[in-house]
């Protein structure tokens, strides 16, 4: 697979997961710049990648983590993302997420936006299946209470 | 036990990674069973509630990381090859030979 095909096809979920843990689009522009260079300057590891799409986001997660350890920044609260208006329970939902830790919240989306399994999200986040399971479990549990709540 | 089969199974479904066998299982229990239902429904309306959370790279991003990427990798292969080439051939070749290797690399590094 040619870089600007890989490009083309993952540049949105990548940027897409940086814009959710990140609000800073300049700081998601320059984590997108590093990524990509990273894929570019690998593209010979290519044929052992299982699934090109977790790769890349590993190698953007890590990026993330790097520079927020290297500048002493943390995740920006959900609460300060531009999101579509229309969704009435839109706030809440950034509430009981705001609620979960990090990782917690890395896990939700991964399951729900991107598909992942729990086995893509351990290689990912470099933790134990049973660690993203249960906080998995948790999560979505909160989640669900949550969604009864405001279906009642 | 079999809440935790439950969750797994509409997780599996709801993700569009189920495979035949656990579709006719997900079927089957959407007939038989209220509470396997129930939660199905709220796993559907929690992936289309997180789904809001996907966002598209504006054009502009778009350009601007491909172009950063590929520049940034040829300054990258011309600073290597002056770092490691360089003293090689001035080493190893006679000086006229050499200069003129050092042009045609440098040629070939700017035509990318």
């Amino acid at each position: 697979m040619r870089f600007e095909e890989i490009y083309a096809k993952y540049l949105e979920p990548v940027y897409s997961y940086l814009k959710f843990k990140l609000a800073d689009e300049y700081l998601v522009e320059e984590i997108l710049q590093e990524t990509f260079l990273a894929v570019y300057r690998n593209l010979d590891q290519l044929e052992n990648v299982k699934s090109l799409k977790t790769w890349i986001l590993t190698i953007a997660h890590h990026k993330m983590v790097d520079h927020l350890r290297m500048h002493k920044l943390e995740e920006v609260p959900l609460d300060h993302h531009e999101l579509a208006d229309e969704m009435v329970t839109d706030l809440t939902l950034r509430e009981v997420l705001k609620q979960l830790d990090p990782t917690a919240t890395t896990i939700i989306y991964g399951l729900y936006v991107e598909q992942l399994s729990c086995q893509e999200l351990a290689e990912m986040l470099d933790i134990p299946v049973g660690t993203v399971k249960s906080k998995a479990y948790t999560a979505r549990t909160k989640l669900r209470n949550w969604l009864k709540e405001v279906k009642l | 036990m079999k809440a935790e089969y439950y969750e797994d199974l509409a997780l599996t479904y709801v993700q569009g990674n189920a495979s035949l066998e656990e579709r006719i299982e997900v079927f089957r229990l959407i007939m038989e069973d209220p509470e396997f239902r129930e939660l199905l429904l709220q796993e559907v309306e929690l992936a289309k509630q997180l789904s809001q959370f996907r966002s598209s790279p504006p054009p502009s991003i778009k350009t601007n990381v491909y172009r950063s990427v590929i520049s940034t990798n040829q300054q990258l292969s011309s600073a290597l090859t002056e770092a490691v080439l360089t003293p090689i051939y001035n080493a190893s070749l006679p000086k006229l030979v050499s200069s003129l290797i050092i042009n045609c690399q440098r040629s070939v590094c700017l035509n990318g």
